[in-house]
């Protein structure tokens, strides 16, 4: 699990592995909400997607259980800077409404800020 | 004067749009060679000729004799790798009274609601682009070197208020249908379908009150809609699409037999089966989540019901008339050297297993083993592997895996049988003519027809017992 800190350790910039299928799934839930519940001081989360090059549906269910429990304890996750194919993920299933999606993780940060 | 429509082939639009022959691609909410038909029609010709290739037996099945559009339909086929002109030039006696002739995925668009032609002045049209003609319109003789190319006195086609569109590519494609579902759709439409507000809904369509339908749009045949749905506007729907509930379909093109899941949105896409393209990239996505979007599959056939109906209780009846012959003499053969030969094959639904051929012995047991033969006891582990469901009683020749999974890949559809015209032939295989029976049988198949296979099975081994024996006594 790649995590990049910002803001005095109150900003954290997840890179997910290029494949979020169910087969590897499991194992990413586990580490990431572990390490949610490990980190008191995180309160908002980037996920930069810029190297996830596939995404099914349950990695999208992923990230919905993932951005309750990030929103649960007050703060808010953005998604950077999606590939095209897993872009259409988002647009064929809505979940472009539910995630703020922005190009690059500047913008995802100043977004926070 | 005749048409030629060359429906072969896989054009480069057919592939990205997944499995369909390019003729039954759906323009509008039919099929493109709907259009064609039509055409030809209009100018008065009768003679229509289907040049077929790929997605053949799905054509053969849509287009019939060509009765419903007062055309007289005739087939033929032609390899992939043989280029469309030859056909034209191995007889070129025959287009002595004028061609149509139809070469590469095309649209006859009309710039006008011109419906008859008959009239036409201008002897020769043709259409070209970079690649070459795309189609061909002559009233005079067509010789065979300019067959398939246009001539120095072919005129434009838009002198008959046709544009020939070539469909190369998604983008165009879209583009096409947009036009159609903006309007342009009633210079085609027909008796049956509804074109007020700018709905042309075909038949059999399912629509629960609670959908919302958003002039224009298309739908073709046998569609369903699910409840609270959102289509439109600017929707082009083929046949055999299934909507499920709540999902959003908005500027888009939805291919035949797709299913779009419940909650789902596309806009400003074409949705092909599981495959999403985007017609202003091309770039295209499969969606490997079959409740979100996915092929609807073609499904069992009636014919396919009616031969598991009446082949399974035939196997399992043959199965239990040999099996007592059967453990009679196999081990007195299997002593003698003789043994089931296990070749790996393509079974049903894709599975692969090992499928027993008869080895006779060498020397010893020639009665025995003629016995054997006489009472088709070789085939018995076929038939119990045919009650088992691996196989179909009558069928293809099973082909080896991986041996001929290229052929495979290549039949549209697979029915490994138990029995086969390999087995009812008398000389030795020429070359070829496996491959040749394969795509017969893939293409022309009855129960009837399998019936007959299983008495003419029977049959020689019958008459070859009698000869074999007059042999010995002669």
């Amino acid at each position: 699990m790649q995590v990049e800190f910002r803001n005095e350790e109150r900003l954290a910039i997840i890179q997910p592995p290029p494949t979020l299928n169910a087969a590897v799934i499991d194992q990413i839930r586990e580490d990431w909400f572990f390490w949610l519940q490990n980190t008191k001081a995180v309160r908002n989360v980037i996920l930069d997607m810029r190297q996830v090059a596939f995404m099914d549906s349950s990695g999208l269910g992923l990230l919905v259980a993932f951005l309750r429990r990030v929103v649960t304890r007050g703060g808010d996750l953005k998604i950077v800077g999606l590939q095209p194919g897993v872009r259409v993920v988002f647009e064929i299933t809505r979940a472009y409404k539910i995630f703020e999606i922005f190009d690059t993780v500047d913008e995802a940060a100043q977004s926070i800020s | 004067m005749k048409a030629v429509i060359h429906c072969g082939g896989r054009p480069a639009l057919a592939t990205m749009l997944g499995e369909d022959a390019w003729p039954l691609l759906p323009v509008g909410n039919r099929p493109l060679l709907e259009y064609w038909f039509e055409l030809c029609a209009g100018l008065g010709i009768q003679e229509v000729r289907l040049v077929l290739g790929n997605g053949a037996e799905f054509i053969e099945a849509y287009a019939g004799n060509g009765e419903r559009w007062g055309l007289r339909l005739s087939y033929s086929f032609l390899k992939d790798e043989y280029h469309p002109d030859c056909f034209l030039q191995r007889d070129p006696e025959q287009w002595r009274d004028g061609l149509l002739y139809v070469r590469r995925p095309s649209f006859p668009r009309r710039l006008d609601d011109r419906q008859a032609w008959k009239d036409f002045a201008t002897p020769a049209h043709a259409a070209s682009d970079a690649n070459g003609l795309i189609c061909r319109f002559r009233a005079g003789p067509v010789s065979a070197a300019d067959a398939g190319r246009a001539a120095a006195d072919d005129r434009p086609f838009e002198e008959l208020g046709l544009s020939i569109v070539p469909l190369d590519d998604v983008a165009t494609y879209y583009d096409l249908n947009m036009k159609l579902v903006a309007g342009e759709i009633t210079r085609y439409i027909q008796p049956g379908y509804l074109a007020r507000d700018g709905s042309c809904i075909g038949y059999n369509v399912v629509l629960p009150p609670s959908a919302q339908l958003l002039p224009p749009l298309l739908i073709g045949n046998d569609s369903r809609i699910g409840p609270l749905a959102a289509v439109g506007p600017c929707v082009v729907l083929g046949s055999h699409v299934v909507a499920d509930r709540q999902c959003t379909l908005d500027h888009c093109v939805v291919l035949d037999g797709t299913y779009i899941g419940a909650g789902v949105e596309v806009r400003g896409k074409i949705a092909a089966g599981a495959r999403l393209l985007d017609p202003q990239t091309g770039a295209q996505v499969d969606i490997v989540d079959p409740w979100l979007m996915a092929r609807l599959g073609r499904g069992a056939q009636v014919s396919d019901l009616g031969r598991a109906l009446a082949e399974w209780p035939l196997a399992v009846l043959l199965v239990l008339v040999q099996a007592l012959p059967f453990l009679l003499l196999y081990p007195l053969l299997r002593a003698c050297g003789g043994h089931f030969h296990h070749r790996p094959v393509h079974g049903r639904r894709g599975r692969r297993f090992d499928f027993p051929e008869w080895q006779p012995p060498a020397a010893a047991g020639g009665g025995m083993n003629f016995l054997f033969l006489l009472l088709g006891l070789d085939c018995l582990p076929r038939f119990l592997m045919a009650a088992i469901g691996r196989v179909w009683l009558c069928g293809h020749s099973p082909l080896s895996a991986p041996g001929e999974n290229k052929l495979l890949t290549e039949l549209v559809h697979y029915h490994p049988g138990a029995l086969s015209e390999a087995d009812v032939r008398s000389a030795t295989p020429q070359s070829g003519l496996r491959e040749i029976e394969a795509r017969y049988y893939a293409r022309i198949h009855s129960i009837a027809g399998d019936m007959g296979l299983l008495l003419r099975f029977f049959g020689r081994r019958m008459i070859g017992a009698v000869t074999s024996a007059e042999d010995l006594h002669g």
